[in-house]
């Protein structure tokens, strides 16, 4: 299932809601996109997502988010305040949320997973790409309650220009959550000297059988990278493409294969002129 | 083909290189040669556009052209090629997306049609197998999880697709063991060894040019060259050490 967003008018905002009920047994992939045309007011975008998994339910959600961003100097753009959660109620359902975050003047979202059903797994895959007076603050929460619970957690945030990105999450695991088990990898790009990149994880862990494992890393484009694959006659901005391209690759391989080539020409397009 | 004249190049203000005149005609492999610090791989940095080696004085031109006034990637497209010390990786891109990337971007530059997808398998199945290498290792993130060896191999095998006009390729030899070593020298033989093509051959030791011969080694000693000769240089060197010979 595939749909697409669009704000076209001047002074309103959008508040659409959107639920999803996996039945037992069934599998659903659903992709979303978004755009809006360039105006120098802020926008309102607000929108509530809620998916029900009964047992053995699987559902992909897909986004990728180009909502127009604002200018260079940061007039303009959409506020981009979304709440997402699903509820893996039934025994071995599994929700994935995988997004592409490139567009929006500010964006708060935490796609989030409730782990009621024995054995039900929830993942969210996440590359999100800030540029100019962007400012990204997002990740997701894993609320472990059934026993056999599982979660995996990859974020890639990719900070341009004088822009902030956030990854903010919750790994938590009641008491009653037998051998839960949680792995969070959370990587930081910076592209300049007048960006930000900020790691916020939060782990309240109240079952001492749980395996929970965090990793983190925060680095600079590598100049050695960009010269060695500009000698090989990629111009500067195609090599930045290519590398950050790579750098999110083990989110971008989660999309649908024609939402992939889209996402990796986004990136591309988002971070123009953002080195040099 | 390739002309240096007076060249001096500063690294973060310190004085590198300090006048180096070289002539490499077409047809010729050129050796350089010189102790740790001499400046050999700087010489490379140079020709090749790395950003913080600041050329001072004097000129570098490939085919007529001024080649400092090029970007790196334009360098690449006039048909220069480095093959580097220490090839570097680059996470989750596949070797062949990097190199079909860089050399339609190379052919786009010239006016030339770009290779599609299917072509350009072909060539690099061709040009890796050549050189004992299989096609799958290729597939994998460019030289990410390769040895030493692999990663030397790798780089003849990505100037065997790129077929460039010129080469500079620094310490090429350096960490192979003497299968990998003539593979390489073959390679190196079979893709530059022509009448229009030329080579700048940077190595510390002899062994590389008894596979490859060179038409003439140059020492380089604190940023000048200080001898230049045949390929009896090399031998000399050998025997001697560079202190006997630069003396």
């Amino acid at each position: 299932m595939s749909t697409y967003f669009r704000i076209n008018a001047e002074n309103t905002g959008q508040f659409e809601r959107t639920l999803i009920v996996a039945e037992k047994g069934s599998y659903v992939s659903y992709l979303e996109g978004c755009t809006a045309p360039m105006r120098d007011e802020n926008q309102l975008h607000a929108a509530v997502v809620e998916i029900f998994a009964h047992e053995d339910a699987e559902v992909k959600y897909s986004t990728v988010q180009n909502w127009y961003p604002g200018d260079a100097e940061g007039k303009g753009g959409i506020f981009n305040f979304v709440t997402k959660r699903a509820l893996c109620s039934g025994a071995r359902s599994k929700v994935s949320w995988t997004q592409v975050e490139t567009g929006s003047a500010i964006t708060w979202k935490y796609p989030s997973c409730i782990l009621k059903g024995e054995g039900s797994v929830g993942e969210f895959y996440s590359v999100a790409l800030t540029n100019n007076r962007q400012q990204a603050d997002t990740g997701t929460k894993m609320v472990h309650i059934g026993a056999n619970t599982r979660s995996t957690i990859v974020s890639k945030g990719i900070s341009a220009g004088r822009s902030n990105n956030t990854y903010r999450g919750l790994v938590k695991v009641l008491p009653n959550a037998e051998n839960v088990r949680n792995f969070t990898q959370c990587d930081s790009l910076l592209l300049g000297d007048q960006c930000g990149a900020h790691t916020v994880p939060y782990i309240e862990v109240k079952n001492p059988t749980a395996t929970i494992e965090h990793e983190a890393t925060t680095s600079k484009i590598s100049e050695d990278q960009l010269f060695y694959a500009m000698s090989r006659g990629l111009d500067q901005e195609a090599a930045v493409a290519l590398i950050v391209n790579g750098f999110a690759r083990e989110v971008l391989k989660q999309l649908p294969m024609e939402f992939a080539v889209e996402a990796q020409k986004l990136l591309g397009i988002s971070l123009e002129g953002s080195v040099g | 083909m390739l002309d240096i004249r007076n060249l001096h190049a500063t690294v973060a203000d310190k004085p590198i290189l300090k006048g180096i005149s070289l002539s490499v005609p077409a047809g010729e492999v050129h050796a350089i040669m010189g102790p740790n610090g001499s400046g050999k791989s700087t010489l490379g940095y140079v020709l090749s556009g790395r950003p913080g080696y600041e050329v001072t004085e004097g000129s570098a031109t490939f085919d007529g052209k001024d080649l400092l006034a090029l970007e790196p990637h334009e360098r690449a497209a006039a048909g220069l090629f480095l093959g580097f010390q220490y090839p570097v990786e680059i996470p989750g891109v596949s070797s062949l997306q990097f190199l079909r990337e860089s050399l339609n971007s190379q052919r786009r530059s010239r006016g030339e049609p770009e290779l599609s997808g299917g072509e350009f398998i072909k060539l690099a199945r061709e040009q890796a197998a050549l050189l004992g290498m299989d096609v799958d290792m290729l597939k994998r993130p460019v030289n990410v999880g390769f040895s030493g060896g692999e990663k030397k191999r790798a780089e003849m095998v990505q100037m065997g697709i790129m077929n460039p006009k010129f080469a500079i390729l620094d310490e090429t030899d350096s960490g192979l063991d003497i299968d990998a070593l003539r593979a390489v020298g073959a390679g190196i033989n079979r893709i530059m060894r022509a009448p229009d093509k030329g080579v700048l051959l940077i190595t510390h030791y002899q062994r590389l040019l008894d596979y490859v011969t060179p038409d003439k080694v140059h020492v380089l000693n604190a940023g000048r060259i200080v001898r230049s000769g045949g390929p009896e240089l090399a031998h000399e060197l050998e025997r001697e050490g560079y202190a006997e010979a630069a003396a």
